[in-house]
């Protein structure tokens, strides 16, 4: 499940995000990153309400002034887009991979766990299963894909083996070259 | 409390993603890193480290140019190229005569070696690569032995030798790869049967992406009230007319499937025309 083949095109119902669903939307978002709860509200008015668009059965994409800014799959967190991360990059949970991962993220890889323990990378040990977080790399400065945990950060360390975290959107997948959806 | 103000990002105008991820892409050395070097040399510098050459502020203290010239240095240089160097090889691969009349074109384009370099590979072609950014980067030079349509020896048209190698242009990451694309190349020949029976052969009918053999083969029918059917041979699939159709053939095919001129060829006793 990725956005790797995604098309603007993919979208259908456009739909008006319901006020108690947006409410649902910010406190989800909060809750996995705590550093955006003194700023959500600007950054997500209630006026005018995000649309809501449906990406094949089980994906929803929110946009705000028709620029995505959210995504939620049946079974996954609540995650911002790249673009958004982009625009504010402190206020997101985050972890760091180290150099080598970065070419097989950005072909489209889920994170294995020693991309998360090797030398060059930081991974906060607090974070629990199914936790979201925006990916850096060593050595950049920008965020280059979203995801969750797949194994707790503990387990991530002492394992050393298989994949940690499950990437959903990275740079240059087919919702980041999706600029604006009309 | 106040929201803090959005960040303004850069993005790579080629490739769209920040530039510090463009040399995971495909086209980083022939197209991100000119197109990052014009728009924010500065950014480019910071990158990358390399771009002393063109950045015009530093070039007035870089005594490198008239030093690292000898050759045994170039070989083993793992130092950036300085414009001379650049130039050098520039000329060295396209134009030999030009070498000696460098230090005046470099003291003309003085400032602006950018601009210099992107006229010359308009004119000449691709740039030779740095060995520096081979080593840094690990970039692969592209072997350019794309044939184009004049220029194709028969033998190749008779073969039905029709692909080239191109970048899919989308992929990032380690499953960059070229693939092998075809272009459309359509070769029309004909056969003796009989004393004066002919038969029309078509070849490379399925490098085309509108024609579907099977329709074309009913149209052919249609068009020259005579047996037409596909055939394969070796790999590859003919279309067999019954009769001498090659002219007439030909000039269906450009009008009815909206196949280039240039695209189609004639086979005359062993020399290859473009249909007219």
């Amino acid at each position: 499940m990725s956005f790797k083949r995604f098309q603007s095109s993919d979208c259908s119902t456009s739909t008006p995000v319901k006020a108690s669903v947006q409410r649902y939307l910010k406190s989800s978002l909060v809750e996995s990153n705590p550093l955006l709860a003194p700023h959500i509200d600007s950054l997500i008015p209630k006026k005018p309400p995000l649309t809501a668009y449906k990406v094949t059965s089980f994906l929803t994409l929110y946009t705000l002034n028709s620029l995505p800014i959210l995504f939620e799959t049946r079974d996954g967190p609540v995650l911002p887009t790249l673009r958004f991360v982009h625009q504010y990059p402190t206020l997101f949970t985050s972890c760091r991979v180290d150099s080598g991962a970065i070419p097989f993220i950005l072909g489209g890889a889920n994170i294995m766990c020693p991309g998360l323990v090797n030398p060059g990378s930081e991974l906060n040990e607090d974070y629990e299963i199914g936790q979201s977080v925006v990916v850096y790399a060593e050595g950049k400065e920008h965020a280059l894909a979203v995801g969750h945990l797949k194994m707790g950060a503990k387990e991530i360390k002492e394992v050393n083996k298989g994949m940690g975290c499950e990437v959903a959107h990275f740079i240059g997948d087919g919702l980041f070259e999706t600029k604006s959806i009309e | 409390m106040s929201c803090p103000a959005p960040l303004s990002i850069i993005y790579c105008s080629k490739c769209g993603v920040p530039p510090e991820y463009c040399p995971f892409g495909p086209d980083f050395q022939s197209h991100c890193m000119p197109a990052l070097i014009r728009e924010h040399p500065a950014l480019a510098q910071q990158l990358y480290g390399t771009q002393e050459a063109t950045d015009p502020k530093s070039d007035s203290d870089d005594p490198a140019p008239t030093a690292s010239k000898t050759v045994s240095e170039e070989t083993t240089n793992l130092e950036p190229w300085t414009p001379t160097e650049r130039l050098t090889a520039f000329y060295n691969k396209y134009d030999p005569t030009k070498i000696p009349s460098i230090p005046t074109i470099l003291t003309k384009y003085s400032g602006k070696e950018d601009a210099l370099f992107t006229a010359l590979t308009v004119k000449y072609g691709d740039e030779p690569l740095d060995p520096y950014l081979k080593v840094k980067y690990g970039i692969v030079e592209e072997d350019d032995e794309e044939v184009v349509s004049e220029g194709v020896s028969g033998l190749k048209l008779a073969q039905g030798l029709a692909t080239k190698k191109v970048f899919t242009g989308k992929a990032r990451g380690t499953s960059v790869k070229s693939v092998e694309k075809t272009c459309t190349r359509i070769v029309i020949s004909k056969s003796k049967l009989q004393k004066k029976k002919w038969q029309t052969i078509v070849i490379g009918l399925e490098t085309s992406p509108t024609i579907k053999l099977k329709e074309a083969s009913q149209a052919f029918r249609k068009r020259f009230a005579g047996s037409s059917s596909v055939k394969d041979v070796a790999g590859r699939k003919e279309v067999i007319i019954q009769g001498d159709h090659v002219e007439e053939c030909g000039r269906f095919i450009v009008e009815k499937f909206k196949v280039k001129k240039e695209e189609v060829w004639i086979d005359e006793d062993g020399e290859f025309v473009n249909v007219c």
